[in-house]
């Protein structure tokens, strides 16, 4: 009971210990008009809470999420294929190599060049983009399955079936939702960036962009907080979906 | 296919559970060949605790797997009243070093799930399920996840849903190597009490002699390597014990004669050899 009630209170204090001092320091000095005191910054949150702001929230949630779960359909299967299969794996190696490394967003105005400023260009980055991470995680996933857990399946006489669904999957589950959880960082990072170099009419990153434009401090603290609020409501419904089974996703799992 | 009766005897000759016939096994390492396995002869009657002992890397750990399938020998074959033996099986049943327990299921799901794949119905599974963790010791905690149990306990439900297979043949790959050594006298103590019970042939890998000694009717040093037997003992201990025999002259006397062969085995071989080569063995073997 104690336990529990610590652990969100200390946080909750340093929070409020942190905040709190921000704060003071504003009154104290007198800050320029660029830089807020967490107080204004809840103030411009607030008054930015209109229709027009959750238009943008939308259009920006909705372009990450196709983009992961695009990046995410194909780099799972992918991935699990090329660790499998050695062919498959040293086909794929020199590119995935080669655009690893990539600044994936140097891409966009090439893409922008073949699919114009559309959304199928912005989505098409976000989705590039985040499939590298959940790639490399669920490729060592698959590749670090205990082989142990793989004799013990052919010692039992499990069908491939049974193989696949009760041992390959739940072994492989950590690692996969650590690349997934990553790859939904990438997607809002990068949702970002291609609305903003991607020319997008609507998002929050046209928001922030045109309070940029506007010298509208507020509409840009507003709009980093919506952000930072879509970010942290994936991650939550993310780790909400891995609650369900004690066993799985890691816990206890042997490194 | 199973013998007729899981009484041991002494004067009747047993039908042979598992044969090992001149098999060999060569592995491909920095482009070189290293031979793990000289031609290797075994035959195990059925109902027999066979030990097999020797240090790392003399190729123990290669014929087990090769007994229980999960290994290919590169010469000879391995056959059981059913047939030769091309992969891995229900009919042999291998506990490993390691208690591979699936961490996303709770201790009876582990072991019901193996008699699931056998084709058991779900609820017969899971009572089965329960029996067998009883006749371990795990009784109570039926409903723990592996990552809450020590690893004398893991070990104990490994071999529950190794025993639920009913294999004719178990293979155990130094089980208790990983263990703390009062738990591991405990675990020997078990293992005895659990094959009166289930009384299945078992061929028990270890490096420790005195684990060896104790455990089994009979006693394979494999010296190596390439491996090979050097030695194939049946000490006339009383049956069943527990660990007071080790105070009993004919233990004692068969402990000396494993610990000599071994012994002498070493010194023949080149001197110094580096534990990193060793330890690479191992890995090779459990590959």
């Amino acid at each position: 009971m104690s336990d529990s009630v610590l652990r969100w209170t200390r946080p909750l204090a340093a929070l409020v210990v942190i905040f709190g001092l921000w704060q003071l320091a504003g009154r104290v000095w007198t800050f320029p008009g660029y830089l807020f005191t967490p107080g204004e910054i809840a103030r411009a949150w607030f008054a930015s809470l209109d229709p027009e702001t959750g238009s943008a929230v939308l259009a920006t949630t909705l372009r990450a999420v196709a983009g992961f779960l695009i990046a995410t359909a194909v780099a799972l299967p992918v991935a699990t294929v090329a660790a499998l299969v050695r062919p498959v794996e040293r086909i794929l190696e020199p590119y995935i190599g080669f655009f690893f490394a990539l600044p994936k967003i140097s891409l966009l105005p090439l893409l922008v060049v073949w699919l114009g400023y559309s959304d199928s260009a912005r989505i098409t980055m976000i989705a590039v983009s985040a499939f590298f991470p959940i790639f490399v995680y669920m490729f060592a996933g698959v590749r670090g399955i205990n082989p142990g857990y793989l004799k013990v399946a052919s010692n039992v006489g499990a069908s491939r079936r049974e193989r696949f669904l009760h041992v390959v999957l739940p072994a492989v589950a950590p690692m996969a939702m650590a690349g997934v959880r990553i790859g939904v960082a990438i997607s809002l990072i990068v949702t970002f960036a291609a609305e903003v170099v991607g020319q997008s009419p609507n998002g929050l990153g046209r928001l922030i962009q045109d309070g940029f434009s506007a010298l509208d401090y507020d509409q840009m603290y507003a709009g980093i907080v919506m952000f930072a609020l879509i970010g942290l409501g994936l991650d939550m419904l993310l780790r909400l979906m891995t609650r369900r089974s004690p066993g799985l996703w890691g816990e206890g799992v042997p490194a | 296919m199973t013998s007729p009766s899981h009484v041991m005897s002494t004067t009747t000759v047993q039908p042979t559970a598992l044969r090992v016939e001149e098999v060999t096994r060569t592995f491909r390492r920095k482009g070189r060949n290293v031979q793990a396995l000289a031609p290797v002869s075994l035959s195990i009657p059925s109902g027999q605790f066979l030990t097999i002992v020797g240090p790392s890397g003399c190729g123990k750990s290669t014929l087990l797997q090769i007994m229980g399938g999960f290994d290919t020998p590169s010469t000879g074959t391995v056959t059981t009243p059913a047939g030769p033996v091309t992969g891995p099986s229900r009919d042999i049943g291998m506990v490993f070093q390691r208690a591979t327990l699936f961490p996303w299921w709770t201790v009876e799901k582990n072991v019901a799930w193996a008699l699931r794949c056998g084709g058991t119905g779900r609820r017969e599974a899971l009572q089965r399920s329960r029996e067998l963790l009883d006749l371990v010791g795990l009784g109570g905690f039926e409903t723990a996840y592996p990552n809450e149990l020590s690893g004398g306990m893991q070990q104990r439900a490994a071999l529950a849903r190794t025993l639920s297979l009913e294999p004719s043949v178990l293979l155990m790959d130094e089980p208790f190597g990983a263990l703390d050594a009062q738990t591991r006298e405990l675990m020997q103590e078990e293992l005895i009490r659990i094959r009166q019970a289930a009384g299945t042939t078992i061929v028990f890998v270890t490096h420790d002699i005195r684990e060896a000694v104790f455990l089994g009717d009979r006693i394979v040093a494999l010296s190596g390597s390439p491996g090979s037997i050097a030695l194939d003992l049946a000490p006339d201990l009383p049956r069943p014990h527990t660990h007071e025999v080790m105070r009993t002259q004919e233990f004692l006397d068969a402990y000396e004669t494993v610990w000599a062969c071994i012994r002498d085995q070493a010194s023949a071989r080149e001197p110094g050899r580096s534990e990193r080569a060793a330890e690479q063995d191992d890995q090779g073997e459990s590959a």
